[in-house]
């Protein structure tokens, strides 16, 4: 059995293919770029493709971590999988799989809000200081409905800066596994604060993803 | 992709429905390689929004883009639409509008953009002719390609519009609507049909003799999104045997063209290696009817099986579905099962010259029973001609014979049975034994659907029905001639495009249109014609004479079928299409 991690990237306008489309995008492409990915046995073969942490549509990412298993071994993946792959996803890396994927516990992401009135720097202190606050109460969709969860519980490393006019970009640790925290709900604190925090515009991206001794997964 | 500097001319080739569906077209994945593959000319996709996004895209003044370059429609050179069902009608508009084009052809004044239309609906192109300067009428692959050229000479030497148009009318399977014009009867009906400046009296339809040596797209775009036909797709040959005398494909694809199946394995092969999909569908209008499809299969599937690619048959008759193919296809994964007997009773069966019956219909289930299937789908027609009310409870009849079929016969009952029932509205069609016939009125169907809803008495067999109102406007526009052109532009301006859709479509929108322009759609519609009338679509030529349609529809009112076209050549013309007068050689 030969199991491979691969490391990507899902930036620009890729951020808007969907996980299942994702999924059914490499599929193609490893069958375009010539890699024989392992089928299940039974009625209706699959592929052994998984994704370890399902991404938010509309969220970039440069954490990526995709498991498969070969039928043969196969040098540089990357190589050849690349050239198949939609514009905005790039494998990165590859190895074989340390740790499970159980084992991801916080994720490194960033928030970027945009505001068309450029004073953007206008707002970091207030951000910073919602972002000190305790408790930090959002409301998270979970399968069984609405729920209230805690981010300053689950929340660590927070930076506010304002690396352009129109943009307040909040970087911080969150908790990716029980409870799993989205970066949009950082974006959700922000705009319930409501006023002059309310940004037009949120975009998110995925920066990396640590175990629970805040190693790198791999 | 090629590079705007390097290309004098830009191609819009636009599908009027949703990306979804237009990338599942066929016929768009052919012209898309044969018009990239002139040099100097560059081709791109254009698909109509959904209603959220083109709602945005006005809001913020933003033009529709062509995918490729993301340049805006209205600065190509060609915007060339395949029409294959009559509601996308306002999907072209719809693009038109988005991407501020103006709508009519004589608003067009100059020679760019030149806005075209392929496609089946395009042997009735009428209710559009005010939209469209040119159709192309039958296979694009290469009159496509010939209206390029010239227009790309047009543009050269300056040509107006007028003057390229005059000569677009030359190339065969080329029809120009400005060119023609309407004469109208008292009674409403058309007196005369005038061909101006030198066009022809009659156009005569475009097919590719030889499919061995025609361009097969292999090298497909493979979306990165889901599609409706989200696989790969092998078209194994043009026509069919059947004569159907409802179908207006089985008329109007004539004569018939196979490939060779060295040719299909070769480039089913590459189609899957380069587009990277787990399965492939083999496409035509009868797939069982295709003479090597053992072969054909084998030669697939010995590819297909280590891979774990599957090999998927629609189309499907029930006389000759066999249990060795069938076992052929489920070797890696099985798939539904549809047959479609179209009529409840031998009687009808034979007014539409099916040439099905009841035994075959129920051998094949049995087979399928048998084989482990526990589920088939059963689509009929509602409103066929001759239709009496013993004919739809004989669909219900039906149904239940094929629930007993299981009740016997299946290999293992555990898991239930499944049997759906689908009836659709007959809409006649142009071209066709049919064309002179009434659709049957909106309280007809309702009246027959619950007729056989009533009568269908097993939880087993689910019964679905598709509403009349729709099928009603596309006969309206199937049967139509240019006066609909203001009426579907009224249309457009109160409702807008996606009329195909369920959300989109809007019965008081059409009524209000035919009120405001004094049309009455029954006229269209319900009314039987008579059969030395002239039809607005009678310019157009397809091999298949008018003889051969009389004679099919007196057949038909016999309740007497004709031999498939492999029995005994039926003589219906289309033969003469090809230069050395080839049919299903």
């Amino acid at each position: 059995m030969i199991k491979k991690r691969l490391r990507f990237e899902k930036t620009d306008r890729a951020k808007y293919i969907s996980h299942l489309d994702l999924m059914r995008t490499f599929q193609h492409s490893f069958i375009r770029a010539g890699i024989a990915i392992k089928h299940t046995e039974g009625f209706n073969p699959h592929p052994y493709i998984s994704i370890a942490l399902p991404l938010s549509l509309g969220c970039e990412s440069f954490c990526e971590v995709l498991d498969i298993e070969l039928d043969a071994e196969t040098p540089d993946i990357a190589g050849a999988l690349n050239p198949w792959l939609p514009e905005g996803i790039k494998i990165i890396s590859e190895a074989e799989p340390i740790s499970k994927v159980g084992m991801i516990k916080y994720v490194r992401c960033r928030v970027s809000l945009v505001y068309d009135d450029a004073r953007a720097a206008d707002r970091v202190e207030a951000l910073r200081t919602l972002f000190a606050s305790k408790p930090l109460v959002v409301q998270k969709k979970t399968k069984r409905g609405m729920a209230d969860i805690d981010l300053a519980e689950n929340i660590s490393e927070v930076q506010v800066t304002s690396p352009a006019d129109n943009i307040a970009q909040i970087e911080a640790v969150i908790s990716a596994a029980e409870p799993a925290i989205n970066p949009t709900n950082l974006a959700d604190a922000v705009k319930n604060a409501g006023g002059e925090l309310t940004p037009d515009f949120v975009s998110c991206a995925r920066l990396e993803i640590y175990d629970k001794n805040m190693k790198i997964f791999a | 992709m090629k590079n705007k500097a390097e290309v004098d001319t830009r191609f819009a080739l636009c599908f009027p429905d949703t990306y979804e569906i237009g990338m599942s077209n066929l016929g768009m994945k052919i012209l898309y390689g044969v018009l990239n593959n002139l040099d100097g000319v560059w081709c791109e996709r254009v698909f109509e929004p959904w209603r959220d996004m083109s709602d945005e895209m006005k809001a913020a003044g933003i033009p529709l883009w062509a995918l490729e370059s993301g340049d805006p429609v209205k600065d190509f050179d060609i915007i060339g639409f395949s029409v294959g069902y009559e509601m996308s009608f306002l999907g072209v508009l719809d693009i038109l509008a988005l991407s501020g084009i103006p709508l009519r052809s004589a608003e067009r004044t100059e020679l760019t953009p030149l806005v075209f239309a392929g496609g089946a609906c395009m042997y009735n192109a009428e209710p559009i002719a005010d939209f469209i300067d040119l159709a192309v009428i039958g296979e694009g692959e290469q009159a496509d390609l010939e209206v390029t050229e010239l227009y790309r000479r047009a543009k050269k030497l300056g040509w107006t519009k007028t003057e390229f148009l005059r000569e677009a009318a030359k190339i065969r399977g080329v029809y120009v609507p400005s060119l023609y014009s309407v004469d109208y009867a008292p009674d409403g009906t058309i007196s005369a049909i005038t061909p101006h400046d030198g066009a022809p009296e009659r156009v005569t339809k475009r097919i590719i003799e030889d499919l061995d040596s025609s361009f097969f797209p292999t090298d497909i775009i493979v979306p990165s999104t889901e599609i409706v036909h989200d696989r790969a797709v092998l078209e194994i040959f043009r026509g069919c045997i059947r004569g159907c005398r409802f179908c207006q494909a089985g008329y109007v694809y004539r004569p018939i063209r196979s490939k060779k199946c060295s040719t299909l394995v070769k480039q089913g092969i590459e189609l899957l290696k380069k587009s990277g999909y787990e399965e492939i569908s083999l496409s035509s209008l009868s797939t069982s009817d295709y003479r090597a499809l053992g072969e054909l299969c084998d030669g697939l599937l010995d590819w297909c099986e280590p891979r774990k690619a599957s090999l998927s048959l629609p189309s499907l008759r029930a006389d000759n579905f066999s249990m060795e193919i069938m076992k052929k296809v489920q070797k890696v994964r099985k798939s539904g099962l549809t047959f479609a007997p179209e009529a409840g009773s031998q009687r009808l069966r034979d007014v539409i010259n099916k040439n099905v019956t009841e035994e075959d219909i129920l051998n094949s289930c049995r087979t399928a029973f048998e084989g482990g299937w526990n589920g088939v789908k059963l689509y009929f027609m509602m409103g066929l001609p001759t239709e009496t009310d013993e004919d739809i409870l004989a669909i219900a009849d039906l149904a239940f014979k094929v629930l007993n079929t299981w009740k016997k016969y299946a290999s293992n009952k555990n898991r239930g049975v499944r049997i759906t029932v689908s009836t659709s509205c007959f809409v006649p069609k142009p071209m066709t034994p049919f064309q002179w016939e009434a659709q049957d009125t909106m309280e007809e169907f309702r009246r027959k659907q619950k007729l056989l809803k009533d009568n269908m008495r097993s939880g087993a067999i689910t019964y679905n029905w598709h509403d009349s109102e729709v099928s009603f406007i596309e006969a309206v526009l199937a049967l139509g001639d240019r006066r609909l052109s203001p009426v579907i532009e009224s249309v457009y301006k109160k409702a807008g495009g996606l009329a195909a859709w369920e959300e989109y479509f809007s019965e008081t929108a059409w009524e209000e249109a035919f009120a405001e322009n004094g049309i009455d759609p029954a006229f269209y519609a319900n009314r039987a014609r008579s059969l030395d009338e002239i039809l607005p679509w009678s310019i157009i030529d397809t091999g298949v004479t008018q003889a051969h349609l009389l004679r099919e529809r007196e057949l038909s009112r016999e309740a007497k079928t004709s031999p498939n076209c492999r029995e005994k050549c039926s003589g219906c013309g289309a033969r003469r299409l090809d230069a050395e007068g080839r049919c299903d050689d």
